[in-house]
């Protein structure tokens, strides 16, 4: 995180990064001291910011306005954090980046109004863009992660998927949002269509190699960099790109029974993180992200030169390399 | 317009709001989730009352359908413990209906009452984390915690399209429901809140309630109908 903050893309575009943060401390107020303190909470936890980033990105490369840029991309911001909030009550979670969670903190229907109240407020930040081509883009998104998140419930802790089912789940789970966050940051610049089409799909193939190197840092990381323990996924039902390589070897089956049973010991957790580790399958998924990261840069590549594509080229770069 | 016909107006839009929510992993998980026959009533009074048949209204208490469903459902999770498929799919539930009322109002373009609708919803969450959260409750705060939570939203579709004429009843008669409810139910022990508060909170908002069904001769005598079947057993027993 810090070494990604240290990137020249965080000190270019500092003034609107610095202008987001405050924009979201706004949009948090509330006359409710608990809801404040649990939204101020999430905020302080922090966060890449990329789906904002992506936004003020993408609008670079049009008619760009710090104003209305920013009404976007703290609803998309706002959106991520609201679905969090909600996702850590599915999954029962107590620790998000180091953090405790606010379901941990307060309680389930805390979180619940929580992420209800950090919705809303997306909607009044976008609410005062008049493009029903915006709205209509970022309901259909919106709709499109809940049933991703719907659908991913019902492949939990089934062993059945295909690669095409994880590919399909993590293009709702992550993918789509950054996709519809360059798309949207074009569109409110009023970018070509032409641009508008190839940052989309800039976005959707970046999405995609973030969340699989997402799911690879969750076996290879350590509980303290995690600030959760390493192997959530499994533990909590989901299947991942580098588990589809290994999931029918003999000698990992019964880690993966175990952890979708909810009986795996703290050693056995180890034990099956070694195991996976030493498997090959963690090089053979970051294959699959690389291919996704010249995806990604290939559909800029013909986009006119400027401080918004290299940035983009970096931090693309950056989001399916990083090893932390 | 008879009372049957009415009860067919709104059994009718309950059922396009079921269609507009419908999503089969839901439907096999959590099952047919209520809609709040109520609210879908005073949804639709002023349209039925005023004999309005413009589209766009009747999608926007869609949305409004919508929202309530959310609410409703999100209510049902339990603080403690969510772990069970059925409540983490009814997660996943409100945040599906809430992305189908933002769908309904980006469709037919209605940015400022998206503006104002999004105040309001954020206002009942506030409202709904002080109730749930506060160990101590007077009467009057009760109820004006119960108005923005019960009416809100209908109170800004009411204002925003002219309907202001009808908030005053729709927020009075929705409150007295709720308190109602919560003097009969499981939902007292759950809100923690001592029965003589929520008395109290009856006991102030009665004379309010008699004043305004004084008033509803204006209204369409089968609308007068169901509204005083609705309130006539609530007032005898307060």
């Amino acid at each position: 995180m810090e070494k990604l903050k240290a990137m020249a893309l965080y000190t270019d575009f500092r003034k609107e990064l610095i202008y987001i943060e405050k924009e979201l401390e706004n949009a948090v107020q509330s006359d409710s001291p608990l809801i404040q303190q649990a939204s101020m909470h999430l905020l302080r936890a922090g966060g890449k910011r990329i789906r904002p980033i992506f936004v003020f990105l993408s609008s670079k490369f049009g008619n760009y306005s710090m104003e209305t840029t920013a009404k976007v991309a703290v609803s998309l911001e706002l959106v991520h954090m609201a679905s969090l909030v909600h996702d850590d009550v599915i999954d029962d979670s107590n620790m998000r980046r180091g953090r405790k969670t606010v379901k941990a903190k307060w309680d389930n229907r805390i979180a619940m109004y929580t992420g209800d109240f950090i919705f809303s407020r997306a909607l009044t930040s976008i609410g005062e863009i008049e493009l029903a081509s915006v709205h209509r883009l970022l309901a259909e998104t919106m709709l499109e992660i809940c049933k991703g998140e719907i659908i991913q419930f019902d492949y939990q802790r089934r062993t059945d998927q295909s690669f095409r089912d994880y590919l399909r789940r993590i293009k709702r789970k992550t993918a789509l949002l950054l996709s519809s966050s360059c798309e949207l940051g074009a569109l409110i610049s009023n970018a070509d269509d032409e641009v508008v089409k190839r940052l989309r799909n800039f976005g959707y193939y970046a999405g995609m190699a973030f969340q699989i190197v997402d799911d690879i840092l969750d076996l290879t990381s350590s509980d303290k960099q995690l600030g959760k323990p390493a192997g959530s996924d499994l533990l909590n039902g989901h299947l991942t790109l580098p588990i589809l390589y290994i999931r029918n070897e003999p000698g990992f089956q019964p880690y993966l029974t175990k952890a979708f049973d909810g009986t795996l010991s703290e050693k056995e957790r180890s034990d099956m993180l070694r195991y996976i580790r030493d498997s090959g399958a963690i090089e053979k998924a970051h294959e699959v992200s690389d291919l996704y990261l010249e995806k990604a840069t290939a559909e800029i590549r013909s986009l006119p030169n400027s401080d918004a594509k290299k940035a983009f080229e970096q931090v693309a770069d950056f989001l399916a390399k990083r090893t932390f | 317009m008879n009372k049957n016909e009415l009860n067919s107006i709104v059994e009718n839009y309950i059922n396009d709001l079921q269609c507009a929510l419908r999503e089969p992993i839901l439907k096999r998980v959590i099952g047919h989730f209520p809609v709040d026959s109520i609210k879908a009533f005073f949804l639709l009074l002023p349209i039925v009352n005023e004999e309005i048949k413009e589209d766009k209204l009747r999608k926007i208490t869609l949305s409004l359908g919508a929202i309530h469903a959310a609410f409703d459902v999100h209510d049902r999770i339990e603080s403690a413990q969510a772990t069970s498929a059925e409540q983490q799919l009814t997660v996943l539930a409100g945040d599906h209906f809430s992305g189908i009322h933002y769908r309904i109002l980006a469709e037919i373009g209605e940015f400022a009452f998206i503006r104002e609708l999004s105040q309001t919803i954020a206002h009942i969450n506030e409202q709904k984390t002080s109730l749930h959260h506060e160990r101590r409750i007077t009467g009057p705060v009760l109820l004006e915690r119960l108005r923005v939570i019960e009416s809100g939203c209908i109170a800004t579709f009411y204002k925003s399209y002219g309907f202001d004429s009808y908030l005053e009843l729709m927020e009075t008669v929705l409150t007295f429901v709720r308190l109602d409810r919560m003097a009969t139910s499981a939902e007292q022990q759950a809100f923690r809140i001592d029965e003589s508060i929520i008395q109290q909170a009856m006991d102030l908002l009665l004379p309010k309630l008699n004043q305004e069904l004084e008033q509803i001769s204006s209204l369409h005598p089968a609308l007068q109908q169901v509204i005083q079947e609705l309130v006539n057993p609530l007032t005898s027993l307060s």
